[in-house]
């Protein structure tokens, strides 16, 4: 007997499909611009109360969940297996997605289409979800594209705008190529591994002989491992890695950013900076540390294989110092705000690129924390962005000048925000660029901290340009009539910004309870990955 | 260290610090002995018309300048040749990055399984 839970969990990817594609239908019938709103809002919060019970199951019974699909075991069906970290990353999708819902409606209010905006977003959401959840490389590469369909559709959201139509197209071409590069990374990884479950992916990277065909109906445990596999794994590898980079946009594929993220709605853009992104750095910690076991290469069954993911854990770090340092220079000379703020995602993803590179315990703690931290900073940052576009109608910082002053709550969140980015205590982004400093420092690469310091010069500069140009310069047109827009948008605002206060202070506590134990799932204990998935299969035998 | 410490650490002296430049500039600004006039706060353009955007810094011109003189040239090249938006850069770009790392880790695996 399946826990219900495990219904809930398994099947929250899909209920938001549902409930995305419910929506255009019911639209036809109900003709009612609120009922869109409500609609959205109430699909959304079941989606983030979903993926808080599989939060908190998944930490409360300490071992990941697998759902079957059809109840077709692994590595026949598809299956969706949650663990801590990515129970973590959905928690927070869950509640960022509902925030920007609530923030749209009064962000939107004068646009029509509002129907087709919520069925992408919720779709979108479901894409996410799907992605951290699923425990299929193919049925990844499904949600996907799931994601970035329901994205492209949303960067060109304002369809009567010429820069939406060409940042969408761009970035539907970039992301095309992206996802071609994975399917054939696919192709080799079941050619060479005979399988797209993860953790017999994971399982067979570890071992000689492939314990789930052997449980199917083998006559006896045949070795299957030849080591022409590892030219196979790092072919799959560097593509697939690839692909994830475009997603991430680490540098040189992050191309596609800065044009999609003004152009889209500020909610969407604090979307695709806070969230989108890190589907694809998910996607590269799960392959990196649970597939191939880049923290724990001893355990890896092909000595060749431990060159090629140190390697790749070399070029990370390589490309993720590029990409901190390139987008840093390039924030500084932005007049564009949602563009500087787009820059600003490429350097941190630079960061947490850098964090991951480092396979050791405090690197992934500080990747780990800095994803969190910079979704609820960056979101924070795009949405008070936004708050300050929604009144004056502009998205030059010159003609912002003065309007600080008017809006405080506004402003008030935006400094929390950049101060959090730029990695001022007490903030959260404080904690995770401290845990940085002191994994280069334990790994022995110190020079590498001045990266970070260098670039967070830099967006310092950048930020301190707008806060001063919204709150000290003198207004440069008539201001009447402006101040903080309603409370639909400013209190998202003031909860994220209590959340990046809450996330430093309380960071000790959420580094020893939350952080450690996702990366301890992530990356140094891959037989609790595997075994659940050999005890769902056994189970399913009959045994 | 403990993250806690650390930061309870670093934002007191943060605020001691900013608290001590702000009460230098209120102390300079209190006795600075000038006298204002007026007149001083209104631009002068040599009998043009100026509007306050016109005499205000722009944000491009705004600290830019240091970074525009010490990292001109990178600025350049990055504008010019990395970050030009152009797909086709983009393309070419990302596919010399895909070879070199494909090749290598090709490469790094047959040694691993011949050597």
């Amino acid at each position: 007997m399946v826990d219900p839970v495990h219904h809930l969990i398994g099947l929250t990817p899909p209920i938001t499909v549902a409930l995305a594609f419910a929506l255009p239908l019911l639209s036809l019938i109900v003709k009612s611009r609120r009922f869109a709103e409500v609609y959205g809002v109430s699909a959304t919060a079941i989606a983030a109360i979903l993926t808080a019970i599989a939060f908190y199951y998944v930490y409360l019974v300490k071992s990941p969940v697998v759902y079957t699909f059809g109840a077709w075991p692994p590595p026949v069906g598809i299956v969706y297996e949650v663990d801590k970290f990515n129970g973590l990353l959905g928690l927070v999708v869950g509640v960022v997605f509902l925030l920007v819902a609530v923030y749209s409606i009064e962000y939107l209010k004068h646009r029509s289409g509002i129907e087709w905006y919520y069925t992408l977003l919720i779709g979108m959401e479901a894409g996410m979800l799907g992605v951290l959840y699923t425990g299929d490389v193919f049925n990844l590469f499904v949600m996907l594209e799931v994601t970035s369909v329901t994205a492209y559709g949303l960067v060109a959201f304002y369809r009567s705008r010429k820069e939406s139509i060409e940042a969408a197209l761009k970035y539907a071409i970039v992301g095309s190529v992206a996802t071609t590069i994975y399917f054939i990374a696919l192709a080799i990884i079941y050619g060479s591994y005979a399988t797209l479950n993860m953790a017999q992916i994971a399982f067979k990277t570890m071992s000689k002989v492939d314990y789930f065909f052997y449980l199917i109906g083998g006559d006896r445990l045949w070795i299957t491992y030849t080591p022409m596999i590892a030219v196979g794994g790092a072919a799959a590898l560097a593509l697939a890695l690839w692909a994830f980079s475009v997603k991430a946009a680490i540098f040189p594929n992050h191309f596609w950013l800065p044009d999609a993220h003004p152009a889209a709605p500020s909610p969407i853009s604090a979307i695709l900076s806070g969230l989108l992104v890190k589907v694809g750095v998910y996607a590269i910690a799960r392959f990196l540390y649970t597939l191939f076991h880049a923290a724990q290469p001893e355990v890896l069954v092909d000595s060749a294989l431990k060159y090629v993911v140190e390697a790749t854990l070399y070029a990370l770090i390589v490309l993720g110092a590029l990409s901190a340092l390139i987008a840093g220079i390039l924030m500084v000379a932005q007049s564009d705000i949602k563009r500087l703020i787009a820059y600003s995602t490429i350097m941190h993803i630079g960061y947490i690129a850098m964090g991951l590179g480092l396979a050791t315990k405090l690197g992934l703690e500080a990747a780990i924390y800095h994803t969190i931290n910079h979704a609820v900073a960056k979101a924070l940052l795009f949405l008070a962005a936004g708050a300050f576009i929604h009144v004056v109608g502009t998205r030059n910082i010159d003609e912002l000048s003065g309007v600080g002053r008017l809006m405080p709550i506004t402003t008030l969140t935006f400094i929390i925000a950049a101060f959090s980015l730029v990695g001022l205590p007490p903030f959260n982004g404080f904690v995770s660029k401290y845990l940085l400093y002191m994994a280069f420092i334990e790994k022995g690469w110190a020079p590498l901290t001045a990266i970070i310091v260098i670039s967070s010069s830099f967006a310092l500069i950048a930020y301190v340009k707008i806060i001063y140009g919204v709150w000290l310069k003198a207004p440069v047109k008539e201001l009447k009539g402006i101040k903080d827009p309603s409370p639909i948008i400013t209190i998202p605002l003031l909860i994220l910004a209590f959340a990046c206060v809450f996330l430093g202070i309380a960071s000790p506590y959420i580094l020893d309870k939350v952080i450690t134990p996702s990366v301890v799932d992530l990356a140094y204990n891959p037989l609790n990955y595997v075994s659940e998935a050999l005890k769902i299969l056994t189970q399913a035998l009959g045994g | 260290m403990n993250v806690l410490i650390v930061m309870i650490k670093l934002t007191v002296i943060m605020i001691l610090v900013a608290l001590s430049l702000y009460s230098t500039y209120i102390y300079v600004r209190k006795h600075r002995g000038i006298i204002k006039a007026k007149y001083k706060f209104q631009p002068y353009g040599c009998g043009e018309e100026l509007t306050r955007e016109q005499v205000s810094v722009g944000s491009r011109g705004l600290y830019w300048s240091v970074v525009s003189k010490v990292f001109n040239k990178l600025y350049m090249i990055l504008r010019e040749k990395i970050h030009t938006g152009v797909l086709g850069d983009w393309f070419s770009l990302m596919i010399i990055f895909l070879v070199v790392i494909v090749i290598v880790l090709i490469a790094l695996s047959l040694i691993g399984v011949f050597g």
